[in-house]
């Protein structure tokens, strides 16, 4: 094996062995507690297929119809669990960071860079399936930009697609950059190769889109998956989901100032000077007759960086700004390596222009670093602390503390006592993981209740718990709050309604619910 | 370089000039016409004739401006006529670029700028074009100042047709530049299409037709014997259109749903300007100025802006007609006569032109507006003379000049003889012949100054001087004369709240039909997020009004209803009305005809008999004319029994409290009119004298207009009186719903694009929304298509029973398909432009090749670094400057949602504002910074 090889089998075992900590929602593969809205909502839509629902038809869906299906998929091959989720989530963020890596090598990035990369990107929540399909997309566009070919153009159409049917929104932005980078081939580029890889690039969107809708219409919810994709869009511009966070805005203060550029709230900006910075970089280049070989996959992952992080404008909390993150991460080894050749080779002015750019970059790092303490700080704390796994119905082989372990037992116990397979539950608080954890259906769309915040949705929501009373209605009362604001305060007609109903059991911080009889 | 930095100066001077101006130049003061407003002031405004400015385009930019920084595209107008199509009027201009400047500056600044940029870009343009005809730099000043400042341009300054016109010269300069090029440009090709494309965003359709007309024969004398240019041109033209799809495709959908292309091409007579008026191009103010203290127009159906279209001032006009005489073997100047025959002859109806008004669209348009282009042809006339004779420093000593000095002359010792030759003793007309007198005055000195300078041999030596002489007069005979025309006001008279307005802005939301007189003038509703039934856009649906015309079928001489019945208001969803008089009365018409004006009420008297049964009347309603001024005279209106000539009543009615043609209720304490007896009512008045006299509307046997209001016999409990003051009555129309649904519903969301009902029925049952419906709005019943049933002028939907979500959404599918085709044709001309430009663009990447080679070896690359930082704190510094010098107003989005931004109000819309101007700007900033170093580097 030649000393490449080696390096590269390195890079991917240390891939491998570093998504074992990676973290998927604030846990690990193996060890902490389940995320209840984030891996939860994946778990009970999969569920709820099992249970004869259909995508978007029975089930108010945020992702794509393929963000959901392999893992539906997954379900029926093995049987549910927690930890199938976890994994199928980690299954796209490997994907991610094998990605990333690709393009460190075409970036021409040096090993010890890359190594860094490898572990930051691991380490921090920032890719997923749907940035993985994202980057994937970009790495072929970046090839096609170079060479128009028929087959590249055929990849690109499907790799599109598929993009779309993952997350909608990655999707659309996809969809713009392939149509300016064909602006930009026609304009320089010979019509005779850039029309038929153009024809391609249709063609690979209707070979998947033909059986897709085909599909989807079979089964009767492609009306219903147009219709919320469509919403989805509305919502993102911040009509109908709760969305939506200011540009923050310092203290008026020297203190406040000083402070306010250390703060979580100015990372935002950090990404916005960074986009500005590259942009400028590319600019120069490009003026002074300097692009390098590897710009066209610079300005590409800058221009979709740029997409991305007016997405997380209408989303709030930093959560979003990291999904936001992969491009800059990766630009941002890129310009490691540019900066650090001047810091060896370079004159005395040149370094310290270069100390400081580099510093800038460690301070963003750092601050991101500080950000996610508390997450790794927990990570190694189960990994040292726990002993094994809970063995509780559906969780699988996920080490959990015991106090979440008790409250899913307690509620597990409980729904199987009081309730029949046929009953449907409903949880007034966002809490989508227990359905799958209990097996039971959900009597409306609304497995987040929270996106149900629009009057026609809350609407929707009243009349099916009104028609399809569920067995019970279950609060879980140390649940989050989305964007601080209450289910109750969210969704008023929902709360007047289940003021209606008495309480039958409190179980570890669970609220149950029970209709009263005629 | 420089020419640029100028030009962009000029803009910054206007811009900064618009910010510090006082006042809005905006004719809102013209409310003041209407009794509803005038607060018993009775102060006149300064240009009765300016109304649409204030009725159409700025309420609509008003209603533009909300919904925009409501993060909503204004496709429907939910507060005039039902709901109508807002975005398919073409005249709001809604993406007009100068449009946009009101979206973004406070009201005051913009409506400044927007005025000072059009004549800006008119003046810039008329000089390109100029200068491409080989005139020098001062020939062309005279021009361009002359056209941008000539009557045209300056009386409909506000009107959306100047937002087209301002094109035409550019249009011109473009096709000379195509004649011009030595290799084939596609840029001029492509500037064109924009160019095409911006006159269309600028909304008016007619003035389009006519700019068409006029360049496409330009271009066919200009490029006849270029055939591939030519052919490019109408390509160019086309491609315009495309780009405008988005704005045309829903314009030509309503346009042939509307009521107004029904009704214009079945009972509209054209409108020609009458021959008489043809002497305004050389005396603009023969009958006075509507910004004056006098004015009559020539015609009944004509009025001062029509007249006024070919003025480009005196000496000029008639410099032009020597000039297209005398330079005739000139090529162009052949072509221009032409068109200023033609345009005259048609403008005026001189047969066979008149014939033209039997083809289509010119029997849709007001034909006469096309003066204007005569005009232009007889400024090159004019141009040519002072070109030749001027530059060419030569005198220019012309019979034909001496000849119109002498007519001139002639007339204006005419005009200071008359008060000799004829004796006045009206005061009216002694005071016009004095105005006159002024006018003629000083048309003629300036005129003589004008001819003196172009023929003095003297100044033949120094053209320089000569020519800002000539400038100077036209300046003179243009500016001077039209510089108050379109009126400044005070922050207080722009749409003020009178009391009636204030109580309805009390009351909870409900549709307004207006009875007898205008009180809320059309679209100002707009201006006060109210509501009215009545549309007044200029098309109108169709479906809409013919019911709205058969349900209201009275109308009066202001074509408002004037007579209404509770079923009708209530079918129309009727929540308020608003009339002049008391509508709980009943109504007794003595003489209904109120076609003439009667003598004035001076010494004699007028009578109406009236056969008495036993009613008590309240009050009569009579239609007064006070010849547009304030007059303090006293009205007195006494009823006698005929036969024994006994008074009964007597009322007394100051002369300011008559309005012009507005009708005006005489109150009376309640008075028994007995069965058996009649009853003479008398109208004469007290006070009068040649200047302070009003005069009724009546019939040919000079009886006047008469209306008596009875108290009924059962107490009308129909409508709740809200307010009443002098002349305004609110009444509430009881039980008069939006939605008509015989069981259980909710109204969930009623936005203008959407609304959302939920419905709880016993059994199937149509629901019916009183909104217009319009091609584009669909319903969905739990989520699922159902058809609207569109045998009404509103939507309905049967709804089965039970509970139920139905949602009406409004889809503008033409706008999509018109976006789509703008969108590709856009992608096109990019492409066509950067294909066919490669060779400039590498001709000067070869060039900068060099210059970067030697920036490379000879700047280090963190110096870039560097200068980019600056470049960023500059840019920082000037986003936020911007942001605290021009506040940008959002305003959070309606919306029934319960979520972060609606907890907090927080518009949306702004984020996305911030980030992608704000990055957008700080990048260009930095890159600027950047490349004026560089600039610098290489100039060094």
């Amino acid at each position: 094996m030649d000393k490449n090889k080696k390096v590269i089998l390195f890079e991917i075992i240390l891939m491998l062995l570093l998504s074992v900590i990676t973290p998927i929602g604030g846990a690990t593969l193996f060890y902490g507690d389940i995320n209840i809205i984030d891996e939860g909502q994946y778990a009970a839509w999969a569920n709820h297929m099992l249970l004869g629902k259909y995508m978007y038809r029975d089930m108010y869906i945020t992702y794509g119809p393929l963000a959901v299906y392999p893992l539906y998929t997954l379900f029926t091959l093995f049987s549910p669990s927690a930890f199938l989720v976890r994994f199928y989530l980690l299954l796209g963020s490997i994907l991610g960071v094998g990605i990333a890596l690709r393009f460190f090598y075409k970036l021409h990035i040096p090993f010890y860079l890359r190594v860094m990369g490898i572990v930051f990107l691991s380490i921090f929540p920032v890719l997923g399936w749907r940035q993985a399909m994202g980057l994937i997309t970009i790495l072929i566009l970046s090839s096609l930009l170079t060479k128009q070919t028929v087959q590249r153009g055929l990849l690109l159409g499907i790799s599109n697609a598929v993009t779309f049917l993952i997350s909608p929104e990655i999707g659309i932005l996809l969809f713009v950059l392939t149509g300016l980078v064909f602006l930009y081939t026609l304009i320089g580029g010979e019509m005779k190769r850039v029309f038929p890889a153009l024809l391609a690039v249709l063609l690979g969107v209707f070979i998947i889109f033909l059986p897709f809708s085909l599909w989807s219409m079979r089964e009767g919810w492609f009306l219903a998956y147009v219709i919320t994709t469509i919403d989805l869009f509305m919502s993102f511009s911040g009509i109908g989901v709760p969305n939506g966070m200011n540009f923050p805005v310092p203290q008026q203060s020297t203190w406040g100032i000083i402070s306010f550029i250390f703060s979580k709230d100015f990372l935002l900006y950090y990404l916005i000077l960074f986009y500005l910075a590259t942009f400028a970089y590319l600019g120069v280049r490009f003026f002074l007759q300097q692009s390098r070989e590897e710009g066209k996959i610079v300005i590409l992952l800058a221009i979709f960086g740029v997409l991305l992080l007016s997405l997380s404008i209408s989303r709030p909390g930093i959560g979003h700004v990291f999904f936001t993150l992969s491009p800059v991460i990766i630009l941002s080894f890129y310009f490691m390596y540019v900066l650090f050749l001047p810091v060896t080779h370079g004159k005395k002015g040149e370094r310290v222009v270069v100390c400081f750019l580099l510093s800038i970059l460690l301070i963003f790092f750092l601050r991101i670093l500080f950000i996610q303490r508390i997450q790794i700080k927990e990570t190694v704390r189960n990994m040292w602390q726990s002993e094994s796994a809970s063995n509780l119905e559906r969780v699988g082989t996920i080490v959990i503390r015991d106090q979440q372990a008790k409250k899913i037992l307690a509620l597990q116990t409980f729904i199987q006592r009081h309730t029949k397979e046929s009953d449907t539950i409903f949880f007034f608080s966002d809490a989508p993981l227990f359905y799958m954890l209990t097996n039971r259906k959900n009597p409306t769309r609304f497995d987040l209740p929270y996106i149900a915040i629009t009057q026609e949705k809350r609407y929707e929501l009243y009349s099916s718990l009104d028609s399809n009373t569920p067995r019970f209605i279950i609060v879980d009362t140390n649940t989050w709050d989305v964007d601080g604001i209450s289910n109750k305060r969210r969704l008023p007609e929902i709360y007047r309604l289940i003021q209606k109903y008495h309480e039958v059991a409190f179980i570890e911080g669970f609220q149950v619910l029970e209709r009263p009889k005629k | 370089m420089r020419n640029n930095i100028l030009f962009f100066l000029g803009i910054f001077v206007l811009l900064c000039l618009a910010a510090f101006l006082p006042g809005h130049l905006l004719p809102a003061d013209i409310l003041q016409n209407f009794p509803s407003f005038r607060q018993g002031s009775g102060e006149m405004p300064k240009n009765s004739l300016l109304a649409d400015p204030v009725f159409q385009f700025e309420p609509w930019r008003i209603y533009m401006k909300e919904q925009f920084v409501q993060g909503m595209v204004p496709f429907i107008n939910a507060r005039s006529g039902a709901g109508s199509p807002f975005l398919a009027n073409p005249q709001t201009a809604m993406f007009y670029p100068l449009t946009l400047l009101y979206y973004l500056l406070s009201v005051k600044t913009a409506l400044y700028a927007i005025a000072f940029l059009k004549l800006y870009f008119f003046g810039i343009f008329w000089y390109l074009y100029f200068r491409s005809l080989s005139f020098s730099r001062i020939t062309s000043c005279i021009g361009a100042a002359a056209l941008t400042f000539s009557g045209f341009f300056m009386v409909w300054l506000q009107w959306p047709h100047t937002n087209v016109l301002v094109l035409f010269p550019l249009l011109l300069f473009i096709t000379e530049k195509i004649r011009l090029q030595s290799a084939f440009q596609h840029r001029w090709y492509i500037l064109l299409a924009v160019s095409y494309f911006v006159a269309i965003l600028g909304g008016h359709p007619e003035t389009l037709f006519k700019v068409i007309i006029i360049h496409s024969a330009y271009s066919m004398f200009r490029l006849w014997y270029l055939k591939r240019a030519l052919v490019m041109v109408l390509w160019s033209i086309g491609c315009g259109f495309l780009l405008g799809s988005f704005v045309l495709f829903p314009f030509f959908e309503y346009l042939l749903q509307s009521y107004t292309l029904q009704k214009r091409s079945v009972d509209e007579s054209l409108f020609y300007l009458p021959i008489k008026s043809i002497i305004s191009n050389v005396v603009p103010f023969i009958l006075g100025a509507p910004h004056l203290s006098f004015y009559k127009p020539f015609a009944p159906f004509t009025n001062f802006q029509e007249q006024i279209g070919g003025y480009i001032g005196t000496a000029l006009w008639l410099l032009g007609i020597v000039g297209l005489y005398r330079e005739r073997k000139h090529a162009l100047i052949r072509f221009w006569a032409i068109i200023a025959f033609c345009t005259y002859a048609l403008s005026y109806n001189i047969f066979p032109f008149s014939l033209l008004s039997f083809l289509p669209v010119f029997n849709v348009s007001v034909n006469q507006r096309f003066i204007f282009f005569g005009s232009v042809g007889l400024v090159i006339g004019a141009l040519f003379v002072i070109e030749k004779y001027v530059v060419a420093k030569k005198s220019c000593v012309v019979l034909p000049l001496w000849f119109l000095i002498t007519i001139l002359s002639v007339g204006t010792i005419g005009i200071y003889l008359i008060p000799f030759l004829v004796p006045l003793t009206d005061q009216k007309t002694i005071a016009f012949t004095l105005f006159l007198q002024k006018h003629l005055f000083f048309l003629f000195i300036t005129t003589l100054v004008f001819f003196l300078v172009l023929t003095n041999s003297f100044l033949a030596r120094s053209p320089q001087l000569r020519k800002i002489f000539l400038l100077s007069v036209v300046l003179l005979q243009t500016v001077f004369l039209f510089w108050n025309y379109n009126p400044v006001i005070t922050q207080e008279a722009y749409y003020p709240k009178p009391p009636f307005l204030k109580t309805l802005a009390q009351l909870p939301q409900g549709r307004i039909l207006e009875v007898g007189n205008p009180i809320l003038p059309p679209n100002s509703n707009l201006a006060y997020q109210l509501e009215t039934i009545e549309n007044d856009d200029a098309l109108e649906i169709r479906t809409v009004r013919n019911a709205f015309d058969m349900a209201f079928p009275i109308k009066n001489h202001w074509g408002n209803v004037d007579e209404i019945t509770d079923d009708a208001a209530r079918k129309f969803g009727i929540k308020y009305i608003l009339s002049d008089y008391d509508v709980t009365l009943e109504k007794l018409k003595i003489q209904p005809d109120l076609s003439k004006r009667l003598e004035p009420l001076m010494k004699n008297e007028y009578y109406l008999t009236v056969q008495g049964m036993g009613s008590i009347v309240k009050g009569i309603r009579i239609l007064p004319a006070n010849f547009n001024r304030r007059n303090t005279c006293l009205v007195v209106v006494t009823i006698t029994e005929k036969e024994t000539k006994k008074e009964v009543a007597k009322q007394h009615v100051s002369c300011l409290l008559l309005p012009d043609t507005m009708f005006y209720t005489v109150p009376f304490a309640p008075v028994l009119l007995n069965r058996e007896n009649h009853y003479q009512i008398t109208f004469s008045s007290v006070h009068t004298d040649g200047s302070n006299h009003i005069a009724l509307w009546g019939n040919e046997k000079k009886e006047p207009y008469g209306m008596l209001l009875i108290k009924p016999d059962v107490e009308n409990i129909q409508y709740t009186k809200r307010f009443v003051d002098e002349g305004v009555f609110i009444y509430e129309v009881k039980e008069s719903l939006l939605i008509n649904y015989p069981y259980t519903h909710t109204l969930l969301k009623e936005m203008p694009t959407a609304i959302t009902i939920t419905t709880q029925g016993k059994k199937d049952a149509v629901l019916e929304v009183k909104r217009a419906y319009f091609n584009g709005w669909v319903s969905f019943i739990d989520g699922i298509y159902a058809p609207i049933q569109t045998n009404g002028p509103f939507m309905a939907v049967t709804v089965p029973k039970g509970t139920h979500t139905v949602a009406f959404q409004y889809v503008p599918l033409t706008f999509f398909v018109g976006l789509g085709v703008s969108f590709l044709t856009t992608l096109g001309l990019l492409l066509a432009l950067f294909k066919h430009e490669q060779v400039i663009i590498r001709y000067g990447m070869a060039v900068w090749k060099h210059h970067a080679a030697f920036i490379v070896r000879r700047t280090r690359w963190w110096y870039h670094s560097v200068v980019l930082f600056f470049g960023f704190i500059i840019g920082v510094g000037i986003f936020m400057s911007f942001l605290t010098f021009v506040p940008l107003q959002f305003a959070p989005q309606e919306t029934s949602a319960i979520n972060w931004l609606t907890i907090h109000r927080y518009p949306k819309q702004q984020d996305y504002f911030y980030f992608f101007l704000g990055n957008g700007m700080v990048f260009l900033i930095m890159m600027s910074v950047w490349s004026i170093w560089i600039w610098t580097k290489i100039k060094k």
